[in-house]
Order: structure tokens, then C-alpha cells, then sequence
């Protein structure tokens, strides 16, 4: 396990270092682009209230609740996307050194992961500066964050397999993500959902992570749902289909995609 | 055993068509500490898939592998590098995935580098690099890696001829501190002077195994008669010349040596051949000649015969008859050759028109097969040698002599 633990390390440092490689900025652009997209939302909704979702009835304005929902839904959606395409990128490495394979796509979700704590470091400056800050519920992500990580892990890993398996999954993966992003309740309240619709969000099990995330950083209460046991429970199993479809898939993978 | 193979299959499943195509089939073999074997063969014989296994990246269908101690491999011209990252940086990259510390990987870059030769390009992208770059510069990394099992995969052949000699020259290195090597190249003077053992593989099979001289032997005896090869369902000889066969006397069959179906035996050059022609006349037809030619796979008309040129009277033909031309020592060198059989009306008219009595441009396939000492080219006679010295050799004066 340590000498994974390394390997994943290593793989999850040269991702950071790699997407930016040759640019002026370099490893940098890592914190300046969670860091732009927390501030363009702030401005936008809390300088322009009339772009904002109504129905808020919590603390702070509608660009912090946004803000504190989309980071961990930005965690998800970078570390399943990037995750889908791992082997296919990676192929190169794939054929060439014997790694457990599952460690491509949990090292995107390593950086995914690393800018989601980027976002929360300055999601925290800006509470703190906006007299908004919740104090010792921020503990609570110890449960929640695992939560959310169980999710982008499972679901990494099941669609690196698949999409190795079958190419269109890698873009039916992306294209996914518009109509979850929607029925997450990130850039509106869970309660103005209408009712028929309550249906999809609840099966959802990414809504009660977003909805956990808003409380603990924002509204400042505990939560301790059943929706939040749903999330663990789907992460679990996901997390389980993942494993079993790597170990399948895992030793065929340099002569799929070699 | 540093690397043991024992019952290797490998299997892959096509998908198009659905079928199972087994890459490796019964691999048996040893290599251990300090010692070198050379895998040769032609394209799609084996070898990579095998040294693919031996890196981990391919697992076995069937049987057993066991390779012991670091492995580092140059599978292929980017040896797993990013294209996107600088050399050095892709230098530490392999390094640590090879469990290399930061600091270890640093210590060694200036002796990867050197012995790269890319001197300031290794600051630069690596999708700026050449493919000889990429390859000096996986071969560099892959023989600094400290490796236990060091495979290399038809790389070795790719780089300038001053990098291919270094290139050796630190392989060498490394098997005398112990590294066992498996080599794949298709420069056979590189594995000659590397390797102790060489293993010849055909169709993912072991088709010889030894040292480097019988081993190349058997492999160049494969190529030369490999590559004279007509696979089954090849089209006609090239350029047959068309015919419209009136059909006046008709061949029934054709034997070799006796044999109807000779596309299926291999016989042997230098040894007697007798091609039978059995045909049939509806009328009679006077004074007909037959000629019998024999064309290589790429369409040169390699040798040909007629009754004419034999001053053969074949008299009037009518009803059924069996024509044979025998060869006590027929001297075509290994290969396959297109046989082309007619019956014309006479010589003239065979050269000038298309009016053949009957004519097969394709009538059957002549599989030859010939030892080494028949000769090179496309045919071969028995022969033999002898040294004779016409002058003694200049006498060496000695320092009693001078006294």
C-alpha cells in the first residue's frame, strides 16, 4: 500500500505539473483558477443581486451559497470527467511500466482533490472577511468530504474502465455532467425544487453532499441527514463496481489500448 | 533464475473479425543474473508481445513468468514519456515511477544526459524531440535506472550508429555487473556480439534456440524461403498474358512428383521432379506443343521449357493421354513458384496470340524448400570447393637466422 501510495503521489504531482506545463504561470494556474472562478461568481451574484436564484432563506447572499455548493460539485466533475480518460491518456505510460492501473484515474481525482482544497482555502478568506464564518462546524467535512470523495472516486474509476471498454463512454461521461450539474441543487435551494422534480434531486446522491457542504461552511448547522447515508452508501458500491470492473479490465488494459 | 518462463501462451481476441489470435504459443525459456539472450524474428512473430510480459504490462494467457529484481523497460521510441513535459523533467518522471527519490534521480541526470548526447535539448518538450532523441533518451534513462532485468524492445537499432555502438557498449556494462538482458533487434551483428543465447520465434513459437551462429543461421535460411512465399488464395502470376482457349485439347490435371494437390508438400531442390499433364483431345489435333514455366511469387520468369525446344513429335492427340517432363536434378532455390501449364498449337502462335489449344498462367504452386549449401539466388547446382596454394608464404627472418 505505501509503495501505491507513492506511485500515486507522484502520478497526481506530474498531473498538476503537466497540465500547465510551458506556461508562463505554471503550477500556479492551479490555485488561480479555482481562486477566478470563486471570485467571478462572488461578483456576479453578490454585486448583481438581480442575477441571483431567489428562495434563499439561509445566510449570506446567493453568490456564497453558490460558491460553497460548486466546490465540492467542481471536485466531482473534474475528477470523474478527467478520470474517464485516464487510461486513454495515459496509454503511453500504460504500456510501458507496470503500475496498478486504478492509480491513473485516482490521480486525476489527487488533483482534483488539491484544487477542491485550493477552493476552500480561499472560500474560507472570503467568509472570514465577510463576517460569515461558521467556526468548529467546518469540522464537519471530516465525514462530508470523505462522502464526497467515495462519490468521485467510485465514479473515476468505473468510467476509466468503461471508457476503456467503449471509447463513447469517455464523452457520454462529459456530456453527463450538464444534466446532473442541474439536478444537483448547486445553483438553487433544495426547497424550491417543485415536487415531481423532488424525486430526481433526492435520487441524486451528489444533492445532499452540496447541501451538506452549505451548511457546514455557510449556514453554520450540522447536518446529519439520511440523504447523506444514501451518498455513502451509493459511493460505496459505486466505489465497489469500480474496483471489481479494474480488476477485469486492469490487466488487459496495455493490449486494449496499446 | 533472474527471468523464468515456463508453458507461455498469449492469447489476444480480435474483434474484427471475432477471433482468437494466439500471439505466443508454448514459450519455454531462462535467463540468468549477468547473462543475455537476443530475440529475433520477423514483424508480428512475437517478440514484443513476450518482452511486453516479461515488463508486466501484458499478462500471460497461460504459464508461468518470473521475473526477479528491478525491470526496466524500452518498450517502445517513447518509453512512456509525457509529450508535453521536457526531457528532464520526463527523466524524473520514469525515475520515480521506477522508485527513484527525487534526489537519487537528480544525482544520476547528468550521466543520463550525458550519455543521451541532447546536451541543452533536454530542457525542451519532448514533442520537439526526433524519434532518435526520444529513443537516446529512453535507452539513456532505462540503462541508469540501476535495472536488475534490463528489456529492450527493437529500439537499439533506431539511434545513430555512434549511439547504437555506446548504446551496447553500456548493455554490455550492465550484464558483466549482473543485469540480465532480453534484447529484441532486427541489427543481428548487435545481438551477436551482445548475447550469449538467441531465440528464434515464428508465429509465436520457438522455432530455434541456441547460440548466435546457428540460431542467425536458421533465421536467414527462414527469410530466404519465407520471402519467395505464395499464400494461399494469392492471385495469378503477374503478367500472364490472357488467352482464349479453344478448348481442342483440354488439361485434365497436373501432378507433381505424383502428388495432385502439391500446393499442400514442400519438396526439394536438387532432387529429380516430374510434372505429369493429363489430358484430353474430343478430335484429334496434330503436332500440338506443351510448355511448362515456372514463375516466382513477384511474376519473374524464373525457367521454362517446351517439346520444341526438345524437338519432341508429339504426333496426333485424341482421346485421353498423360504428358511428363522429368528433371533429374531440378535446381530452383527455395520458394514458392507459380507453375503455368499450356498447350498451344505450335511455337509461333504461343509467342505471337492467345490461341492456346488450353493454358493454366496459374496451374499449380511449387513449394520448395533447399538446404543452405544449394547457393543464394534463384537457382543452384551441386557443387564443390577446393584450395589449392600456388606459393609458399614469405618465411619470417628470425634473429638466428641473422646470427
Amino acid at each position: 500500500m505505501r509503495k501505491e501510495a507513492r506511485l500515486l503521489g507522484h502520478l497526481a504531482w506530474w498531473d498538476l505539473v503537466a497540465q500547465y506545463f510551458g506556461s508562463w504561470v505554471g503550477l500556479l494556474w492551479n490555485v488561480i483558477l479555482p481562486g477566478l472562478v470563486i471570485v467571478v461568481y462572488l461578483a456576479v451574484f453578490e454585486l448583481s443581486p438581480k442575477f441571483a436564484f431567489g428562495g434563499w432563506d439561509t445566510v449570506g447572499g446567493y453568490g456564497i451559497n453558490l460558491v460553497a455548493a460548486l466546490i465540492p460539485w467542481l471536485m466531482f466533475q473534474e475528477g470523474v470527467s478527467r478520470g474517464a480518460n485516464a487510461y486513454v491518456d495515459q496509454r503511453h505510460l500504460l504500456t510501458q511500466v507496470p503500475i496498478p492501473p486504478a492509480l491513473y484515474p485516482l490521480a486525476n481525482v489527487t488533483s482534483a482533490v488539491f484544487r477542491h482544497a485550493v477552493g476552500l482555502v480561499l472560500l474560507a478568506i472570503i467568509l472570514a472577511m465577510a463576517g460569515i464564518w461558521t467556526g468548529w462546524h467546518w469540522l464537519g467535512l471530516l465525514y462530508v468530504f470523505p462522502i464526497a470523495l467515495l462519490l468521485t472516486c467510485g465514479g473515476a474509476i468505473v468510467a476509466a474502465s468503461l471508457t476503456a471498454l467503449h471509447r463513447d463512454v469517455g464523452p457520454t461521461v462529459a456530456a453527463a455532467m450538464l444534466p446532473l450539474f442541474f439536478t444537483t441543487p448547486v445553483i438553487y435551494p433544495p426547497h424550491v425544487v417543485p415536487a415531481p422534480l423532488r424525486v430526481v434531486m433526492d435520487l441524486n446522491p451528489l444533492s445532499p453532499v452540496v447541501v451538506a457542504y452549505r451548511d457546514l461552511l455557510v449556514t453554520g448547522t450540522t447536518p446529519l441527514s439520511g440523504g447523506l447515508i444514501w451518498s455513502a452508501a451509493v459511493g460505496l458500491v459505486v466505489l465497489a463496481l469500480g474496483i471489481v470492473l479494474t480488476r477485469n479490465v486492469g490487466p488487459e488494459l496495455a493490449e486494449r489500448l496499446g | 533464475m533472474t527471468v523464468s518462463v515456463r508453458g507461455l501462451w498469449k492469447r489476444f481476441r480480435l474483434r474484427k473479425p471475432k477471433t482468437d489470435h494466439w500471439a505466443l504459443r508454448e514459450i519455454d525459456f531462462q535467463v540468468a543474473r549477468g547473462g543475455a539472450l537476443g530475440v529475433i524474428g520477423a514483424n508480428g512473430s512475437g517478440k514484443s508481445t513476450l518482452l511486453q510480459i516479461l515488463a508486466g504490462v501484458l499478462r500471460p494467457t497461460l504459464g508461468e513468468v518470473k521475473v526477479d529484481g528491478r525491470v526496466v523497460a524500452v518498450l517502445n521510441p517513447t518509453a512512456g514519456f509525457h509529450p508535453d513535459l521536457q526531457g528532464r523533467a520526463n527523466v524524473r518522471m520514469l525515475g520515480a515511477l521506477h522508485g527513484f527519490s527525487k534526489a537519487e534521480v537528480n544525482r544520476k541526470m547528468d550521466a543520463i544526459i550525458e550519455f543521451s548526447g541532447l546536451d541543452s535539448y533536454i530542457d525542451q518538450p519532448l514533442r520537439t524531440y526526433s524519434a532518435g532523441m526520444m529513443i537516446r533518451l529512453g535507452v539513456s534513462t532505462a540503462c541508469h535506472l540501476e535495472p536488475e532485468v534490463l528489456l529492450v524492445d527493437e529500439v537499439l537499432s533506431a539511434g545513430d550508429l555512434a549511439f547504437q555502438r555506446k548504446a551496447a557498449g553500456m548493455a554490455r556494462n550492465l550484464r558483466d555487473q549482473g543485469c540480465a538482458l532480453v534484447i529484441s533487434t532486427h541489427a543481428l551483428g548487435d545481438l551477436a556480439t551482445l548475447c550469449d543465447r538467441q531465440m528464434l520465434l515464428e508465429r509465436g513459437e520457438i522455432k530455434a534456440e541456441g547460440t548466435s551462429d546457428e540460431v542467425v543461421a536458421t533465421y536467414m535460411q527462414r527469410v530466404d524461403e519465407l520471402g519467395g512465399r505464395i499464400e494461399p488464395g494469392a492471385p495469378p502470376v503477374a503478367g500472364a498474358r490472357p488467352t482464349a482457349p479453344t478448348r481442342d485439347v483440354v488439361i485434365r490435371s497436373i501432378t507433381l512428383n505424383g502428388v495432385k494437390d502439391p500446393d499442400q508438400v514442400e519438396m526439394h531442390s536438387g532432387r529429380p521432379l516430374t510434372i505429369e499433364v493429363e489430358w484430353e483431345a474430343s478430335e484429334p489435333v496434330d503436332d500440338a506443343l506443351f510448355r511448362i514455366q515456372f514463375f516466382r511469387n513477384d511474376g519473374l520468369f524464373v525457367h521454362g521449357q517446351n517439346t520444341v525446344r526438345h524437338g519432341v513429335q508429339t504426333g496426333t492427340l485424341h482421346g485421353r493421354g498423360v504428358t511428363r517432363l522429368h528433371y533429374d536434378v531440378f535446381g530452383l532455390l527455395a520458394g514458392d513458384y507459380y507453375v503455368a501449364v499450356g498447350i498451344w498449337p505450335d511455337e509461333y502462335r504461343s509467342y505471337t496470340t492467345g490461341e492456346a489449344y488450353d493454358h493454366r498462367p496459374s496451374a499449380c504452386i511449387l513449394r520448395l524448400g533447399a538446404p543452405r549449401e544449394m547457393g543464394g539466388g534463384v537457382a543452384g547446382w551441386p557443387c564443390d570447393w577446393s584450395i589449392e596454394s600456388l606459393a609458399a608464404p614469405p618465411r619470417l627472418v628470425t634473429s638466428e637466422d641473422a646470427s
